[in-house]
């Protein structure tokens, strides 16, 4: 019979598994993913806990009499690795990317500017809007009736055509740059696709006479009309706030 | 009349053993089937009378290079029933006292697989009118093998041809349905034509065409230990000829009973197979091992001081040596007058022990003969001091890798540099690490359910052609390039070509409706931009799976890990794979810990990739980029070097792309989708668990290279055509 090494490979390898095991275990607890993934890919966490968990028992296990080969060095700092993003997991719970990662992102003024022209007539198909179009009336409505409209900032672009000139409500970080004309801020949030990894921020610039008040990455919730605006000789979406309160941090932050 | 005399001093010798001024040394503890050990005994003289064996069977005693030693090899047949045995070693120290040593080997199942091949035929049932000359041709090779000379080795052993082991040894083989023989060898895959080298110096005593094993060569190295080259297309030596290390005995062919071209390299003691290459060993191969200190046995020497004796020192240092071997440096005890030659007895193929009936008589009555070591620690070998130095280093590094990343966490975590970093971080391994798992099992599987010959067998027989399907696999089996990399892992070590290889390992993650239902999405169905990348991505994959398929054998592109036989048998858990006569429970077992062991080992470097990554998404703004790609060139470059920065997924990337529509032509947003799931920094990591570095340069230089002129020459042509 082979003598048994002091710690085997096996139980290191399947001791690192297990540790990501607890690791997806942690995330789906109260969804913590979400802070990093977007929440429909949960089962991308349920196949990560599903398959660690197969592979540490597969490796714990032992099924024949073969000798077992000893953890080395080279296995400890391989494991350390793979344990590495665990440590860092933590740390990170219920943060989310702010003005820094915009200005790293965003590809524009300040980042106001992330997408088409609005002024620039669209030939491509527009995807499906969430809102039902108002229907055409001969006999129009008064202005004061209209009631303001509440949606996700990172659509606002989207459905300008549909949203431009009518009350709006959204909620935004706050962002404030050197180019940020005075009176104005930018309001943005990052959409994301798979992870945040790829998010990419969408961002509105905002009329406010209380912008200076306000605090950068604050959330906030606008109430105000959406309109445009030249800037920099390029006509850009703007929102005119009407008010514009501070909010707590949505359990959603990110568009998805 | 001796013999009894010192069976009877063995009987009575226990009470007094303690007293006798030897060691003993077994190595390795643990043989596989097919494997070989080695027994030393040492002492400050040459120990008068040694006897040596296991279970009751003896081994054959020879003469080590240093003064006071004597060696015996053993070897372990492939079907000896694996458990534990007793190793005895007796006889008479320099001062004639007796002694006697009880050491414990332990045989681990060899692992051997079985193997399906269609041959013509005449081959798979021999006519009856070369029945005669088979029986002849076995008679021959048994008569060539029988005698032996002093030992001709000179260092290490190397592989005749550099490709990758195609069939393992000791698999059973079954032609055309019906169970044939078992492998004996290994088989080498070899273009025809290509030189074929001797594994050490010898003499050849056999080189002429036979029947099954086609043009043959066999050569005998001393001690009893011959080599086979089998299946030659010529002959570069004659019968009789010397042969040195390294020369040119024949050329690769496909003569005798084969289904295509390859070298059938054969190691033998007498007439028993041996394991002639092992996992991990590379281009050497070594019959020794490492020399454990722990199984060395210390005995009060002759003048009764407690010392090891200088020449197991000089062993056990030369043993842990790669470049060097035992077995270049041991004699054979022949001190007789008349031809130096040592007559083997011939054995039987149901013994266990089967060169134990091949004991001769010293001129001092001591039973001599030859033996060959194979163990666990061949199939780990102690790396090569250039290797074992690249490794320390590597070491190195990712210590302070991780100690670097602890560091930055603990100093900086509160600051929005470090909070972006570590968002992004862990966010790209949650989303990686599923896919890799995945991906490893998908390996594992294939690993354990594919057989190797279904494997080859349903690749086309032409290369490039293997190269078009591959490219295109990734409509059938759709992996992103995260789970990509395990299952390309396990294709190659199941021995699918290296050129292949890369063409699915390139094209896999955008060749696949995954890929095309999110570049849809991200493109509002414009089907033109999904049709262009899948189109881009599989020709760059066919070309540069076809440039570096040019550029590189198998073993020059591969890792030892890699591109060796698939599994070693040496009696790991990790490597041990069930034969296809195991339940299915046992094999999705072994598919789920090759799995493990696959994820282990490159994600690492995935981690490694996603962290860099990570920082370069922290630290460089998108806004640089754009402001550099003035012109088209520019921009395709710019837009190539975010695809490898960003390190998205392939299913992902395709909206970010999108995102430059308003800022870069079409040209420059497919360059991004087409080079990011084929080169990016994560990913170049992870390639560094498969391929040499100087294949990865290969790739990555050729994918770039390919994907900016494919884009530079589309946009100009789109431009003269009046689009974008």
């Amino acid at each position: 019979m082979a003598a048994r090494p002091r710690f085997p490979l096996r139980l290191w390898t399947g001791a690192v598994l297990f540790v990501w095991v607890n690791a997806y275990l942690w995330l789906l607890d109260q969804d913590r993913y979400q802070t990093f993934l977007n929440p429909s890919f949960w089962w991308l966490v349920i196949a990560g806990l599903v398959l660690s968990s197969a592979f540490s028992l597969a490796v714990i296990v032992r099924t024949g009499e073969g000798h077992e080969r000893p953890t080395r060095s080279s296995d400890l700092v391989c494991g350390a690795l793979l344990l590495l993003p665990v440590l860092y997991l933590p740390s990170n719970e219920g943060k989310t990317l702010d003005s820094f990662a915009l200005t790293r992102r965003a590809v524009g003024l300040d980042g106001t500017d992330s997408g088409d022209d609005p002024a620039e007539p669209t030939k491509r198909p527009l995807p499906p809007h969430p809102l039902p179009p108002r229907p055409v009336t001969s006999i129009p409505k008064p202005v004061e009736t209209i009631e303001p409209e509440r949606i996700p900032l990172f659509q606002l672009r989207e459905y300008f055509k549909f949203m431009e000139g009518k009350p709006v409500i959204t909620k935004g970080m706050v962002f404030d740059g050197p180019k940020v004309p005075e009176g104005h801020f930018v309001a943005f949030q990052f959409r994301i696709v798979c992870c945040v990894a790829d998010a990419l921020p969408i961002a509105i610039l905002t009329k406010w006479d209380g912008a200076a008040q306000l605090k950068k990455d604050q959330w906030v919730e606008i109430h105000g009309v959406l309109g445009r605006a030249k800037n920099e000789g390029k006509t850009i979406p703007m929102l005119t706030a009407t008010s514009v309160v501070p909010i707590e941090k949505p359990k959603n932050p990110y568009g998805f | 009349m001796r013999s009894m005399v010192v069976s009877l001093l063995l009987v009575l010798a226990p009470s007094m053993a303690s007293a006798a001024a030897v060691d003993v040394e077994l190595v390795p503890t643990l043989v596989r089937q097919g494997g070989i050990f080695m027994v030393t005994v040492s002492g400050p003289e040459r120990p008068r009378l040694v006897t040596c064996r296991v279970d009751g069977r003896p081994l054959v005693v020879f003469d080590g290079e240093v003064l006071g030693t004597r060696r015996a090899l053993g070897a372990c047949s492939w079907d000896e029933p694996p458990g534990l045995r007793t190793v005895t070693v007796g006889g008479l120290d320099c001062d004639g006292r007796p002694f006697e040593r009880h050491l414990s080997l332990t045989v681990v199942s060899g692992g051997f697989p079985r193997e399906t091949l269609k041959v013509a035929p005449r081959m798979a049932v021999p006519p009856p009118d070369v029945q005669e000359r088979i029986r002849r041709e076995a008679a021959l090779l048994k008569g060539v093998m029988s005698t032996t000379s002093e030992s001709m080795l000179a260092g290490a052993f190397v592989r005749p041809v550099p490709g990758i082991v195609m069939s393992p040894f000791g698999s059973q083989r079954t032609f055309n349905g019906k169970v044939a023989s078992r492998h004996s060898g290994v088989d080498l895959r070899g273009a025809a034509g290509r030189p074929v080298a001797a594994t050490n110096g010898g003499r050849v005593v056999l080189a002429r065409s036979l029947y099954f094993a086609g043009t043959t060569v066999v050569v005998d190295h001393g001690m009893g230990l011959f080599s086979l080259y089998a299946h030659l297309k010529t002959l570069d030596v004659a019968e009789g000829e010397y042969v040195e290390r390294g020369q040119v005995v024949g050329r690769v062919g496909a003569t005798g009973r084969v289904t295509g071209p390859h070298l059938h390299w054969g190691m033998k003691l007498g007439w028993w197979p041996l394991i002639p290459g092992t996992k991990n060993c590379g281009r050497h191969w070594r019959p020794s091992c490492t020399s454990p200190a722990s199984t060395v046995k210390r005995a009060r020497s002759c003048n009764g001081s407690w010392t090891r004796v200088m020449g197991m020192q000089r062993y056990a240092t030369r043993s842990v040596m790669p470049s060097r071997n035992w077995a270049g440096s041991t004699r054979p005890s022949y001190t007789g007058t008349g031809s130096p030659t040592i007559r083997l007895p011939r054995g039987d193929r149901s013994g266990h022990w089967k060169n134990s009936p091949s004991i001769v008589q010293n001129p001092d009555g001591s039973a001599e003969g030859p033996r060959m070591t194979h163990d666990c620690a061949s199939c780990h070998p102690a790396p090569t001091p250039s290797r074992a130095l690249a490794s320390t280093r590597a070491l190195v590094v990712q210590v302070a890798f991780v100690a670097g990343a602890v560091a930055v966490l603990l100093c900086l975590g509160e600051s929005p540099e470090i909070k972006t970093l570590s968002i992004v971080f862990i966010s790209i391994v949650l989303e990686a690490f599923p896919f890799m798992l995945l991906g490893a099992l998908l390996g594992g599987l294939i690993e354990v359910f594919v057989s190797r010959d279904r494997l080859l067998g349903s690749l086309p027989k032409r290369a490039w052609l293997t190269v078009l399907v591959a490219a295109g696999l990734g409509l059938v089996m759709p992996v992103c390039e995260c789970a990509v990399v395990p299952v390309v892992r396990r294709l190659l070590r199941k021995g699918v070509p290296f050129a292949a290889a890369v063409a699915y390992l390139l094209g896999g993650p955008i060749t696949n409706p995954l890929v095309a239902g999110s570049t849809a999405v991200a493109y509002l169905f414009d089907w033109k931009v999904v049709v262009l990348r899948l189109a881009f991505g599989y020709a760059v994959a066919v070309g540069v799976g076809l440039s570096v398929g040019r550029m590189f054998t198998d073993e020059e592109a591969l890792l030892p890990a890699v591109s060796d036989e698939p599994s070693c048998g040496c009696g790991h858990d990790h490597s041990v794979s069930p034969d296809e006569g195991a339940s299915v429970a046992r094999r999705f077992h072994a598919a789920l810990v090759h799995g493990a062991e696959d994820f282990v080992d490159i994600g690492r470097f995935l981690v490694i990739g996603a962290f860099v990554a990570a920082m370069i998404q922290t630290i460089v703004t998108r806004q640089a980029f754009v402001v550099l790609s003035g012109q088209p060139w520019l921009a395709i470059l710019v837009m190539m070097g975010l695809a490898v920065t960003l390190n998205l997924c392939s299913e992902a990337d395709a909206f970010v792309a999108a995102s430059f529509k308003s800022l870069m032509p079409l040209s420059a947003q497919l360059s991004f989708m087409v080079l990011g799931p084929m080169v990016d920094v994560k990913l170049l990591l992870m390639y560094l668990g498969v391929f040499r570095k100087r294949a990865i340069i290969a790739i990555a230089a050729s994918t770039c290279f390919a994907v900016f002129t494919g884009m530079l020459l589309f946009h100009y042509v789109m431009a003269a055509g009046g689009g974008r």
